[in-house]
């Protein structure tokens, strides 16, 4: 193993807890591609917050949002977070 | 084979990655919007918070130019991972880092072409089907 591989390894831990790590998080971003009509239903103009696969929280703005996650104790580096509306803005990047 | 998914309610591309952030002693989980029409990557306002980042301790001052204007980003060492069954590939970049502003809360942070351009990318909405086949990494790790 290199020296810049071994530089990389010293920030990253172990390959496979990252990889675990990974696939509790895709599961978790597909929380929000597999439900869109629950999802603007439910949670239209919202705030939103998935962990471990599931809907967690939700609220207006987002400060309160994250507030909710930490009284919940859940880790917000590990939650993903998106604003739910059918009509969002177009995005030109 | 990484693969990316069509998201949200907008039908937009992501992907997932682990991002680290080592002089500021941040890291957490992540899923970008694929834009092959942003050079660099970027992170947005509710990407930074949600992680923890003091805004306060960030450096750098980079032009970045877009439509309607041109912005002025802080620019940070990261380091950008993404995996598959294989194998853990990272990526060694300068992130910017988009300033905190409440208008722009609702979008997400972009994954640009200096990682997407190390890919090949099989983008075919139509039959949801969004994966990348990497060609090089700064390190690979196999599983």
């Amino acid at each position: 193993m290199s020296s810049k591989e071994h530089q990389i390894l010293a920030i990253i831990g172990d390959p496979q807890k990252i990889r675990q790590e990974m696939l509790d998080f895709k599961r978790t971003a597909r929380t929000f591609s597999s439900d869109k009509v629950h999802l603007l239903a439910k949670y239209r103009k919202q705030w939103v917050a998935a962990h471990d696969g599931k809907i967690v929280a939700h609220a207006a703005a987002l400060p309160r949002l994250l507030q909710i996650l930490d009284e919940l104790g859940i880790p917000r580096q590990k939650a993903m977070i998106r604003y739910i509306d059918q009509n969002a803005r177009k995005l030109i990047l | 084979m990484l693969k990316g998914r069509f998201g949200d309610t907008s039908g937009r591309p992501y992907l997932e990655a682990k991002i680290f952030l080592p002089r500021l002693n941040v890291s957490g989980d992540i899923s970008f919007l694929v834009d092959t029409g942003a050079d660099t990557c970027i992170l947005m306002p509710s990407d930074g918070i949600r992680l923890g980042i003091d805004y306060a301790l960030l450096r750098g001052n980079r032009e970045c130019q877009g439509i309607g204007c041109t912005i002025h980003t802080f620019v940070e060492k990261a380091i950008l991972v993404f995996s598959d069954e294989k194998a853990v590939y990272t990526y060694s970049v300068d992130l910017d880092i988009h300033a905190l502003d409440a208008s722009l809360e609702s979008v997400p942070s972009l994954l640009g072409r200096e990682v997407l351009d190390r890919w090949s990318m099989n983008y075919n909405p139509s039959k949801n089907q969004l994966t990348f086949a990497v060609v090089t990494s700064d390190a690979t790790f196999p599983l």
